[in-house]
């Protein structure tokens, strides 16, 4: 049918024409290769919708197409939940892994010192000002695409479905979902001790009687707090399971990419919830809209954000609206298109000149707004961090354990975990900054989750968790 | 008696060979040389990959070995007999004769196994990598040879084993080119016991180990004898490397489950021939 309308269209004499079927089709199956939901509104060739945006001004450049946006970046449509299988993690630049092969490559060859604009031993870290330029919350916007996606159907009384999932990748430690459940006034079902996790008859009797009280919508909002991995560890899982499935009221359950991945097939999770959802990828220039907007104490025309590396704006726009820096790309990546990594990875590349440094609050704010002073803020290459050289293997245990449970106790971890080995293991992965303690319990450090993620998935552990 | 079919024999043999001073010695040394250069850096490169690649792809890596060895091999002899040997069908027949005599006497074995090898390549009953029992030993084929392969057992002995075994032997290859394969521990139980309920609880001890790769089934299978119940838990671990790491994990603590609820293991000696050594 393509080929006859090819033809067609040639026989109208306009090469535009004949064309467009082409392109159309190429242009739908690559996007949606990059798993965009594309819809082509208009054959014509110089509009059509993507992302549910409008894109005009594409060109052809021998293989490669270029997607101009029509609306301004701040323009964005909201986003809203996407199946969790839908979920993309944001290409980095085209061109990036070539530069960064080569780069290797060529300083293992000719090993030159680089020669940056601003060195970053020259630079401090920008710590005690962090509160104002990059204020919490992690999650950004994440509670309004919740409203989104759930706000109706915790509205319809008789919904297709009682219970809906949204798996969130790991790391989130600031309540997202108990934040918006907050924001509704939902009850919020809080998961056991984890000693009553093990022993779950402790606690049985305690979530029955706490799910016989209530009477509207809830939120159980951490499901990998739910479970151990031991052999009694599973039962109060089930159990609250059975509960939830029976019950005839809206809930809403949170759980973490790792144990979701978990939880599939050990406790036949997709029958219960046939339709995960999760939040979508934050993209460049979500990122490039999120991160200016949330500095606070300063009138943003005067501050610039500029890379330590080229002295560059990372901000700076073309004219078409797109960011003329690669930077956000570059994060977005990095970052998976997990908001609260992108903010973690942000703040941890945030750097001062001493000189600016020094001067105090009342003096930028006096001097902020008058002609030629610009607050600048150095955005610097985050130090990359590094898996531990010895005892991999039980390294990546650990790890995975962390992802799977969310932040543990030395003595929990020993639960869940084989004992062979694991003495200082922990210890080495704090030291190498993959994981922080807070207080007595252990997690995955964000800016480290990307790497952990890549080392996790090459070992085999696990596959496709975001 | 001298006709004229014995004078053309008598002068092509002759011709066999090239004349010494056409044979290109520099060449040929070339030739093997960067044969034996390129042998060496794949058999050094591509384990070294291997160890460094996401361990999906460790296993390709690894099997290249023997393929590319083999047609470094066949191109520089092909390259290498044009230039010593004076190449006519009659040649090829006197070659072929006395290569026969001499094979068929003294390096039969040898040649054997030489093509055992070639199959090997082609039908792949093992692999570099392959977790395998040839005859009584078990262990992981670390490297496949023109003539034997090369076997690391669980008790860090390394056997050789010529190509030759494939003829008279079964092979079991537990992963055949996979990442995983599938591991058993044992457990044995007293009689009086509630049967499906040790059952599910067995399955939760392997659902509940940090080795496995819960993308795959996992299987208990209760067998009834004289002396009791003899319980099989199957599954696989996310890497092949980890077998044994999961089999001591599930029976250790299968066993504490075991013991904290009062299950018994049966009183007599029971002798199992385990499927596989540890």
């Amino acid at each position: 049918m393509l080929v006859r309308q090819l033809g067609q269209n040639f026989q109208k004499g306009s090469v535009l024409h004949a064309i467009t079927p082409v392109w159309n089709a190429w242009l739908r199956l690559n996007m949606e290769n990059w798993n965009s939901k594309v819809l082509i509104a208009d054959s014509s060739p110089n509009q059509v919708e993507y992302k549910g945006r409008n894109v005009h001004d594409f060109r052809w450049e021998f293989e490669s197409i270029e997607l101009t946006d029509i609306g301004h970046m701040s323009e964005d449509t909201s986003p809203t939940l996407i199946p969790l299988e839908e979920y993309r993690i944001p290409l980095p630049p085209t061109d990036d892994h070539l530069r960064s092969l080569w780069e290797r490559f060529r300083q293992r060859i000719w090993p030159e010192k680089e020669d940056p604009f601003l060195s970053d031993v020259s630079l401090t870290s920008a710590k005690h000002r962090l509160a104002d330029l990059a204020p919490g919350p992690a999650f950004g916007n994440a509670v309004e695409i919740i409203e989104q996606g759930f706000g109706s159907w915790l509205n319809d009384s008789s919904p297709a479905r009682w219970l809906q999932a949204i798996v969130l990748p790991p790391c989130e430690s600031t309540g997202l979902v108990e934040a918006w459940a907050a924001t509704r006034n939902l009850a919020v079902i809080q998961p056991p001790a984890f000693s009553e996790r093990v022993h779950s008859s402790l606690h049985r009797q305690r979530m029955e009687a706490q799910l016989d009280e209530l009477k509207g919508p809830c939120v159980i909002p951490r499901l990998e707090r739910w479970f151990v991995r031991h052999h009694r560890g599973l039962d109060l899982l089930r159990m609250l399971l059975d509960r939830l499935a029976e019950r005839k009221m809206h809930c809403v359950v949170g759980c973490n990419s790792w144990a979701w991945d978990f939880l599939v097939t050990v406790a036949s999770l997709s029958s219960v919830f046939p339709q995960p959802w999760t939040l979508p990828p934050q993209t460049a220039v979500q990122l490039g809209n999120w991160f200016p907007a949330i500095v606070q104490g300063h009138p943003n025309k005067c501050l610039a954000f500029r890379r330590a590396q080229d002295g560059k704006d990372v901000m700076a726009q073309k004219k078409s609206g797109k960011l003329e820096h690669d930077f956000f790309h570059l994060l977005a990546s990095s970052s998976l298109g997990i908001p609260w990594v992108a903010w973690y990875q942000w703040r941890r590349s945030l750097r001062l000149h001493p000189e600016t440094d020094t001067t105090s609050d009342a003096d930028r704010s006096a001097t902020a707004g008058q002609d030629g002073h610009e607050d600048v803020i150095w955005v610097s290459e985050p130090a990359k961090a590094k898996m531990p050289d010895s005892n991999q293997n039980q390294a990546l245990l650990v790890l995975h354990a962390l992802l799977v449970h969310g932040p543990l106790e030395q003595k929990e971890l020993s639960t869940v975990l084989p004992s062979v080995d694991l003495a200082n293991v922990v210890t080495v992965l704090e030291m190498s900054r993959l994981v922080q303690r807070n207080g007595n319990a252990f997690s995955c450090r964000p800016t480290a989750y990307p790497l952990i993620r890549s080392r996790l998935l090459s070992a085999g552990i696990a596959a496709n968790v975001v | 008696m001298i006709d004229g079919t014995w004078i053309f024999a008598a002068t092509e043999t002759v011709q066999l060979f090239n004349d010494w001073q056409n044979i290109q010695f520099v060449q040929i040394g070339c030739v093997l040389g960067v044969c034996g250069i390129l042998i060496a850096l794949t058999q050094w490169l591509l384990p070294f990959f291997a160890d460094v690649v996401p361990s999906r792809f460790r296993l390709y890596f690894l099997a290249a070995v023997p393929v590319i060895r083999l047609a470094l091999i066949t191109v520089a002899i092909l390259w290498i007999i044009p230039l010593v040997f004076n190449v006519t069908f009659e040649n090829f027949l006197v070659i072929a004769g006395g290569a026969s005599v001499a094979i068929g006497f003294a390096f039969k074995d040898y040649v054997s196994s030489l093509i055992a090898g070639v199959v090997a390549v082609f039908e792949r009953p093992y692999r570099p990598g392959d977790w395998v029992r040839i005859g009584q030993h078990y262990g992981e084929v670390r490297s496949v040879g023109l003539r034997a392969i090369s076997m690391r057992t669980p008790t860090d002995d390394m056997v050789t084993i010529p190509h030759l075994a494939i003829w008279t032997n079964h092979i079991a290859n537990s992963n055949n080119g996979e990442r995983t394969l599938m591991c058993v521990a044992d457990f044995y139980i007293s009689v009086a016991h509630d049967a499906m309920w040790i059952r599910s609880r067995l399955r939760d001890v392997a659902l509940t180990s940090a080795y496995l790769d819960y993308g795959r089934p996992i299987n208990v299978v209760v067998v009834q004898q004289p002396w009791g119940t003899h319980y099989k838990v199957k599954a696989y671990p996310f890497d092949m490397r980890d077998q044994f790491e999961l089999v001591s994990d599930v029976t250790i603590r299968g066993k504490q489950m075991l013991m904290e609820e009062g299950i018994l293991e049966p009183a007599v000696p029971v002798v199992v021939h385990s499927q596989r050594e540890t």
